[in-house]
């Protein structure tokens, strides 16, 4: 083919840009290692490494909440372990304190220990985190949530929320425990009924023992709808008269009820159990300990137990404490009280271990989710590289067959154009 | 003529035509670089012989013509190369243009950042510096989709001078190939050889013409003329059509390209294609506003999600959220040519999801029916009567997710020219400045309680529950609707006045003694809903909590306060849509949008550079089969130099053999 010498030079020209060029994009490559520097060069690569890079982000949302659940959750573990840690000093010092040897001395120095205990109490319940805010203050963290009031008694001024965060796709964990839950709202006594000495079992010239133990319930679905749903109460009365002593379980409703309306009745020993009749048998049993004076008679009325905050029952052993020492009507009023104290005491144990139990297992998800997360990060950030960075050895190849190309058409170019008939004539 | 003299004279005319041919050879020589220039030869033919004795004798020689080596179908080729190189090159630098813009204005980071912001609000929603962070990250989040957009409109500015441009050469080169036209015609009239430099020239220009806008050309007798892509002519003989570039009907900021004067102003743009024009043109319509509508789209999509779902939540004052983002309105532009002035049509965007990035054209038929039609198909997608009152018409396009508000009125056949999403990146504004002003909390929060001298006490004997709440836009069947709230919220109260173990509890929901609704729950059942209908629109719907339990003691209560600041309902909710589909029909959250307008583009300009790299290397093709053709050749030209050279020697030595045999004759006598 004849060739014209302009195209000879445009021939050569081209080569060599065209060779520049690829040396150009090869060597950009090179020195940012990464081979989407112009995202047109492999669009469908690039659309990938741009749906990694939000899934990469998204995950790392997810990792962020993650530990700041973890930390929220640690904390308030540690915290709710020295609650527990304080709950069972308190009943060691109740049980000891439950016995006709001790003196005032004693129970002014266990009041003493108490009054400090409770106020360690409200300290941990109003915990803070390292933002400044209350853990168990439910949505209202910024103020402390739980006001212990000159008379003793705890105010909660947090509320239920709960917040969730989302450690996974569609994964959510709650991240606080409102502490309500955990402080305020437990059962009392035995949880569905409480037992309360009539204040004439203590009265001046009584000589009763009689304690009543917090009772356990037999026919749970009775005893919820005969004391919660029907709001029903029973008088328990145990009197020892010439004859014998005797025992008779009364009900009423209303609070205080009117009028009791007795409902069954036996002779008691000491230590026996008095079994409260229900529709379909006895529904619950109370045993009861010690004999009331000659000619008088022990009361106590069963209610519907209502929710009792720790710090309530901190205070209770406190009055239970105050009731003094010495005499035989003492003694059992604080036996009594502090029965009563233990049960709620051991009910707020129970509820604090379940609550520790749920972070527990709430961490251990949470450190689970944690590792998938950064099992699939690892494996999208691979994927991502695959896609986005360079393979050195493969560019740094076509780097040198590029400029062994361009070198040649170079030579080339001028060996072409020293090709001249003009030369020889 | 005979004898010595026969000899000399033939030899004269060799000598003539060798120094002709080398005038052409030399000509050749000094053209090589020429562009357009088609080398010439010369055609060499014998004079008329004499006859003379019965046998006839040369005259020697004579060039009877230059010849200029040219293929129209070669040239053809060229021109057509040309201007697809030029049209592929032209969209691809502009492509690659906007795509650097797009992938160094990490958007797809920016809305990371913006989310990463939310869940750490989310995570400690008192917290006023993760606040603070949050409504950093949404300023530079809308201050770069902002100056996104700004950039792409400067491109579209360019465009618009590119255009300009375009235009004035194409109107400077068919003025020229006009009067070649002229030239050509006076000097071929005269009869005789070809003015192949004129030829050459006129060839040239209309290669340059063709790098511009693509052309047809017809040769018609000894006249070229050229005609648009489109048809439209452009030279015809010795007049050229100049062309001007005016503002489109609709947008008067979008040139477009039309004749000059008095030819009509309808627009050429349609149907060209090839050369700069052409490339531009390409490029705006299908890569340009694509790529600002589909950022737009994404900054909407933002604006009116997050708007909404800040309307949802309570911030730290206890009222609903303000908006956090400015939602841009509908661009709307009349055609100049409407019938009538005094109407205007203004639009909102309704419904994110279904919006699609596209514009569209408002006609009004005469049935007063209004048709909505893709702006680049011209395919009618929607059509609507639309409801009056009060003197203006409502055109709700539900399914492209805005409506419209006509007043004044409208002739029939009248239309607009309808964005959606044009103006969503560049009026992307964050509104909210204050961070306490973040609805992070959850509208209320049930606790177990009375609500007692600030704080809760809970005596409750039951176990009635409520779950947090959350946002439904209505109400569901069973769900007993608490209304007339305002802000800031009430604390509410739910009392059940008797106890219940089995069978259904009955409550009333009070608000400071005065009660606000009353209802049932099933004991052990599922629960019942809580609607409490929102006391501002947006967002309009209930928020949603639900009672249950199995345990209902006398007189329980439960309290519903507003949530507080250490709530994180709304802030969640807010920080998933992240991951949720909230945009094309639901299927695409922001990230992905981001991507797949990103990718969208990069796939683009990955053609074009394909297409672009193919058309260079076809036209280098078809520019080396018409230079190999019509091209110079220095070794050809040296080699003609000494054939003519030798053929100018051997002459000259025949007419000094001639002089010699004169010389031998005049001694003899």
């Amino acid at each position: 083919m004849r060739l014209s010498t302009q195209q000879i030079f445009q021939t050569g020209l081209n080569g060599m840009l065209q060779q520049q060029n690829t040396l150009n994009n090869l060597s950009e490559q090179l020195s940012t290692g990464n081979a989407l520097n112009n995202p047109a060069s492999n669009p469908t690569a690039y659309g990938q490494v741009l749906n990694l890079g939000s899934r990469l982000a998204n995950l790392s949302n997810y990792q962020q909440n993650n530990q700041y659940v973890q930390q929220n959750l640690n904390q308030s573990s540690s915290t709710l372990q020295s609650v527990g840690t304080l709950i069972n000093q308190v009943q060691q010092l109740a049980v000891q304190m439950n016995n006709g040897t001790v003196n005032g001395n004693d129970l002014q120095n266990a009041i003493n220990a108490m009054q400090g205990n409770l106020q360690q109490l409200v300290q941990l319940a109003n915990t803070q985190n390292a933002n400044g805010k209350y853990i168990y203050g439910g949505s209202r963290d910024n103020s402390p949530p739980f006001a212990l009031q000159s008379n003793g008694q705890v105010i909660y001024q947090g509320d239920g929320g709960t917040n969730f965060l989302q450690i996974g796709p569609a994964l959510s964990v709650p991240s606080n425990q409102p502490g309500n839950a955990i402080f305020m709202d437990i059962p009392a006594g035995n949880g569905t009924f409480t037992v309360t000495p009539s204040s004439g079992n203590y009265s001046a010239g009584s000589s009763g023992t009689v304690t009543l133990d917090p009772g356990s319930v037999l026919d749970p679905g009775a005893a919820q709808n005969a004391f919660v749903a029907q709001g029903a109460s029973y008088q328990i009365s145990i009197s020892q008269g010439s004859s014998g002593m005797t025992y008779t379980v009364s009900s009423g409703t209303g609070n205080p009820p009117m009028s009791w309306n007795p409902i069954s009745s036996g002779s008691y020993v000491a230590g026996q159990s008095i079994e409260i009749p229900g529709p379909n048998g006895p529904m619950a049993q109370i045993t009861a300990q010690g004999t009331p004076g000659l000619g008088q008679t022990d009361t106590f009325t069963l209610q519907a137990a209502r929710p009792q905050s720790l710090f309530q029952t901190f205070q209770d052993i406190i009055t239970a404490l105050q009731a003094g020492a010495g005499s035989v009507t003492a003694n059992t009023q604080r036996a009594q009280g502090l029965s009563n104290a233990l049960a709620n005491l051991s009910a707020a144990q129970t509820q604090l271990l379940s609550t520790q139990a749920a972070i527990g297992s709430q961490l251990q998800a949470a450190q689970s989710v944690s590792t998938l997360n950064s099992n699939l990060s690892q494996q999208f950030q691979t994927t991502q590289s695959s896609l986005a960075d360079i393979n050195y050895p493969e560019v740094i190849t076509q780097f040198q067959e590029s400029s062994t190309a361009l070198q040649a058409a170079q030579k080339a170019f001028a060996q072409v154009q020293g090709l001249s008939l003009f030369q020889y004539i | 003529m005979s004898g010595v003299s026969g000899l000399i004279n033939a030899s004269l005319s060799g000598l003539q035509a060798a120094q002709e041919a080398l005038q052409v050879t030399g000509n050749n020589i000094a053209n090589v670089n020429t562009p357009g220039y088609s080398q010439e030869t010369v055609v060499q033919s014998t004079l008329t012989p004499s006859y003379r004795g019965g046998q006839f004798y040369g005259n020697g020689t004579q060039i009877s013509n230059v010849q200029r080596v040219y293929s129209s179908f070669l040239q053809g080729q060229v021109w057509s190369a040309t201007a697809g190189a030029s049209g592929a090159s032209t969209l691809s630098q502009n492509l690659q243009q906007v795509m650097g813009l797009l992938s160094s204005g990490s958007v797809s980071s920016q809305i990371q950042q913006f989310f990463s912001g939310v869940a750490q609000v989310a995570a400690s929603p008192s917290d006023l510096p993760a606040r603070q962070t949050l409504l950093g990250n949404a300023q530079s989040l809308s201050s770069n989709f902002q100056s996104l957009a700004q950039q792409l409109n400067s491109i579209g500015q360019g465009v618009n001078q590119q255009l300009q441009q375009g235009v004035q050469t194409v109107n400077s080169l068919s003025k020229q190939i006009a009067q070649l036209n002229q030239q050509i015609a006076s000097l071929q009239g005269e009869g005789n050889g070809n003015p192949n430099d004129l030829l050459d020239q006129q060839a040239q220009l209309i290669t340059q013409l063709s790098a511009q806008v693509g052309v047809q050309v017809m040769q018609q007798g000894n006249q070229t003329n050229v005609y648009l892509s489109n048809g439209q002519v452009l030279v015809a003989g010795a007049q050229a059509f100049s062309l001007v570039t005016r503002p489109s009907n609709y947008d008067q900021q979008s040139l477009t390209i039309a004749y000059s004067g008095s030819l009509g102003s309808e627009s050429l743009s349609q149907g060209l294609v090839g050369g700069a024009l052409g490339g531009l043109l390409q490029f705006r319509q299908q890569s340009l506003i694509p790529a600002q509508n589909g950022l737009g789209l994404l900054a909407d999509g933002l604006a009116a999600t997050l708007n909404q779902q800040q309307a949802k939540g309570l911030n730290l004052y206890g009222s609903s959220g303000s908006a956090l983002f400015s939602l841009a309105p509908v661009q709307i532009f009349a055609n100049a040519q409407n019938q009538s002035s005094g109407a205007s049509v203004q639009g909102q965007i309704t419904n994110v999801a279904n919006l699609q990035g596209q514009d569209y054209i408002l006609q009004m038929s005469s049935g007063g029916v209004w048709e909505l039609r893709n702006a680049s198909t011209g395919a009618v997608v929607d059509s609507t009567s639309g409801s009056s009152s009060g003197g203006v018409t409502n055109l709700n396009f539900s399914q492209e997710g805005f409506q419209l508000q006509v007043s004044g009125s409208v002739a029939a056949g009248d239309s607009y020219l309808v964005e959606p999403t044009r103006l969503g990146a560049s009026r992307l504004q964050t509104l909210l400045q204050d961070p306490s002003g973040i609805a992070a909390a959850s509208l209320y929060v049930g606790s177990a309680g009375v609500a007692s001298s600030g704080g809760i006490v809970n005596n409750n004997l039951g176990n009635m529950t409520l779950s947090a709440g959350q946002f439904v836009s209505g109400t569901s069947a069973g769900a007993v609707q608490v209304s007339g709230l305002r802000f800031p919220l009430p604390t509410l109260s739910l009392q059940f006045a008797s106890g219940a173990s089995s069978g259904t509890a009955n409550f009333t929901i009070t608000s400071s003694g005065a009660t606000l609704a009353s209802g049932s729950v099933a004991l052990g059942s599922s629960g019942t809903a809580i609607d409490i209908a929102y006391p501002s629109d947006p967002p309009g719907g209930f928020y949603q909590m639900v009672l249950s339990g199995t345990l209902v003691g006398a007189g329980d209560t439960l309290t519903l306060g507003p949530g507080g600041p250490g709530s994180n309902g709304n802030a969640q909710a807010m920080s998933s849509l992240a991951t949720q589909g909230t945009l094309n029909g639901g299927q695409n959250n922001f990230s992905a949008q981001a991507a797949q307008l990103l990718a969208q583009v990069a796939t683009q300009t990955h053609q074009a550079q394909t297409t672009s790299q193919a058309q260079q290397s076809l036209l280098a093709q078809t520019q080396a089969a018409q230079q190999s053709y019509s091209g110079v050749n220095l070794d050809q030209e040296a080699a003609n130099l000494i054939l003519y050279q030798q053929a100018y020697q051997a002459a000259a030595k025949a007419i000094s053999i001639g002089n010699t045999l004169f010389q031998s004759l005049m001694q003899s006598l």
